[in-house]
């Protein structure tokens, strides 16, 4: 089974999704560019245009037969300009899908942020710092998805430490404070609702089923015979060198990402908030704080008399008193009759007797 | 690391990127060679302004293969083409400097007295050329992880290229019969004149 947040995964450990191309006698390693790629291949062909792709292709290279390329756009495109155009065109392909790769992980970011593998790999780097090693290997700054996944992390450290401060807070309040179980519930149902919203996101990103993948229609082909003008329009855009479907990834990727990033910053935003106002309700409970308190005060509060007298226990004493212990012994009211049953002595409580002691008579009509 | 290196490290790529077909016209051997991005590039250069109202599809077209056999002949007969960038005209300056053009200029210099029908059975070979280092390209790469939607979108683009080739030929076609209709009705015009001459 495939791993839905293989992409994810990839970016965080590498900071961006590789790719190994290979034939006979030939191996390369392509990565996915980053945001700086772009940009820098936008600015290296600002004169010449029509060398956008090839700029961004000696940036996403990364190694032949083994052999680690230079980070230098300029000579490694003096190079790569001798391949063919069918090569360079499929390869350019490979890119822009390694670029779909990249936004459909910055999409699925905020499900995987939600899964457990998150945590133990966020504890598992957090454990290496700790030793001194670094979790990124050879990568001299963080990928703005490195930078959205860490910025969660940390907001979720704080609000599962807000929480079990929250915990502990209730439960000491609990005892002075009846508000104590309204509040409970009030942010009992926020953090139900909150892991329902995550389950959902889990649930969509495990079975692939999120929006962005519907939205994600941008082949249109035309199989009616062209006019003039189309095939005018159609060699121009060709001469120009404008291939539509490839701006349009690399701005939707751009947009993703801008979007993605916000996002994230925004959920760090919310999470402080409700941190903030979980403290601001911790504050009205404490009506009644616990306070240490100095042995002087102990002592001081111990004379202060709190109690009522009342002299209940002495009447029930006397009660008890004058029925069992001076009270005069009485006979019982219980006998056994002939048959040797018991019996009670009064025989005038007895119905059977009653109505045998009945007379009858006659009522005139 | 040093240009050569990268160079080096490189030549496995370039080797497996390109093709060269040998075809036969008019009894001359001619070598034809897939082109790089920059030739590419300068092809597209040379292209007339379609926006321009003056200039028409089939002088588009004429002009497209007209470069693009330039820069793909590499060897004509025994003429090996491929690392020279001028060649001697045979001609000299009077202050008797030999002359020399540009191997591209020189081509087409040599093409532009082929008619149309010989240019195209050329550059359908080119075409040809073209598909065949596709297929041979296609069959010898493989990705990992598997890229199922990057194979789909060669495949769509080798479709629109050969989509783009058929309505080339579709405008040479169209021209050839818009030229043969005017040529009709100018006999026609011309006939009824002399019957007009005749009366």
């Amino acid at each position: 089974m495939n791993d839905p947040y293989l992409s994810v995964k990839e970016q965080l450990k590498n900071g961006y999704y590789p790719l190994v191309v290979k034939t006979p006698r030939v191996i390369v390693e392509m990565s996915s560019p980053s945001p700086e790629d772009l940009d820098q291949s936008g600015r290296l062909s600002y004169a010449e245009p029509e060398f956008y792709d090839i700029y961004l292709l000696s940036l996403t290279l990364r190694s032949i037969n083994g052999r680690v390329l230079p980070r230098d756009a300029d000579l490694v495109m003096s190079v790569l300009s001798g391949i063919s155009t069918s090569m360079r065109r499929r390869m350019f392909v490979y890119t822009m899908c390694l670029l779909e790769e990249s936004r459909k992980a910055y999409d699925l970011l905020e499900a995987f942020c939600y899964e457990e593998e998150s945590r133990l790999l966020w504890r598992s780097w957090k454990a290496s710092q700790r030793f001194g090693i670094s979790p990124l290997s050879d990568q001299r700054a963080l990928s703005p998805l490195q930078s959205n996944w860490i910025i969660w992390n940390t907001a979720e450290d704080d609000r599962i430490l807000d929480r079990s401060e929250w915990d502990r807070f209730l439960f000491s309040a609990s005892a002075m404070n009846s508000n104590v179980s309204k509040i409970r519930t009030k942010w009992d149902n926020s953090e139900k609702e909150e892991e329902s919203r995550r389950e959902s996101m889990r649930r969509a990103a495990r079975s692939g089923d999120l929006d962005f993948l519907k939205d994600d229609k941008r082949r249109n082909s035309s199989n009616g015979v062209k006019t003039e003008d189309d095939l005018r329009e159609e060699m121009r855009r060709w001469v120009a060198g404008e291939e539509d479907g490839h701006d349009k990834i690399i701005r939707e990727y751009k947009e993703s990402m801008r979007r993605n990033i916000r996002e994230t910053e925004e959920r760090a935003q919310r999470m402080a908030e409700e941190a903030r106002q979980r403290r601001a309700d911790m504050i009205d409970v404490k009506s009644t704080p616990i306070v240490a308190l100095t042995d002087e005060q102990v002592n001081r509060l111990s004379n202060v008399k709190r109690t009522v007298v009342t002299d209940e226990h002495g009447e029930k004493n006397n009660h008890v008193i004058s029925k069992y212990i001076i009270g005069e012994e009485s006979r019982g009211n219980l006998s056994i009759n002939e048959d040797g049953e018991i019996s009670s002595k009064d025989q005038a409580r007895n119905l059977m007797n009653d109505l045998s002691r009945r007379v009858p008579k006659l009522e005139e009509v | 690391m040093l240009l050569s290196e990268l160079k080096k490290a490189f030549q496995p790529l370039l080797d497996i990127s390109h093709k060269e077909k040998s075809v036969e016209v008019m009894g001359i051997k001619i070598t034809l060679r897939s082109l790089t991005p920059t030739q590419e590039v300068e092809i597209q250069k040379c292209l007339p302004d379609l926006q321009d109202s003056e200039s028409s599809p089939i002088e588009f077209v004429d002009v497209f293969r007209m470069e693009t056999l330039a820069h793909a002949i590499v060897e004509v007969q025994d003429q090996d083409l491929r690392d020279k960038e001028f060649i001697f005209t045979g001609e000299e300056t009077p202050s008797g400097v030999a002359v020399k053009m540009t191997k591209i200029d020189a081509v087409k210099d040599v093409m532009s007295a082929w008619p149309r029908p010989v240019l195209s059975l050329l550059f359908n070979h080119f075409t040809s050329l073209v598909e065949d280092l596709e297929n041979e390209v296609s069959s010898a790469i493989s990705t990992e992880p598997d890229l199922p939607e990057a194979e789909k979108e060669i495949g769509e683009k080798r479709a629109l290229d050969i989509n783009r080739a058929l309505d080339m030929e579709q405008v040479v076609s169209r021209q050839s019969e818009m030229a043969s209709q005017i040529s009709i009705v100018e006999d026609l015009k011309f006939s009824d004149a002399l019957k007009e001459v005749g009366t």
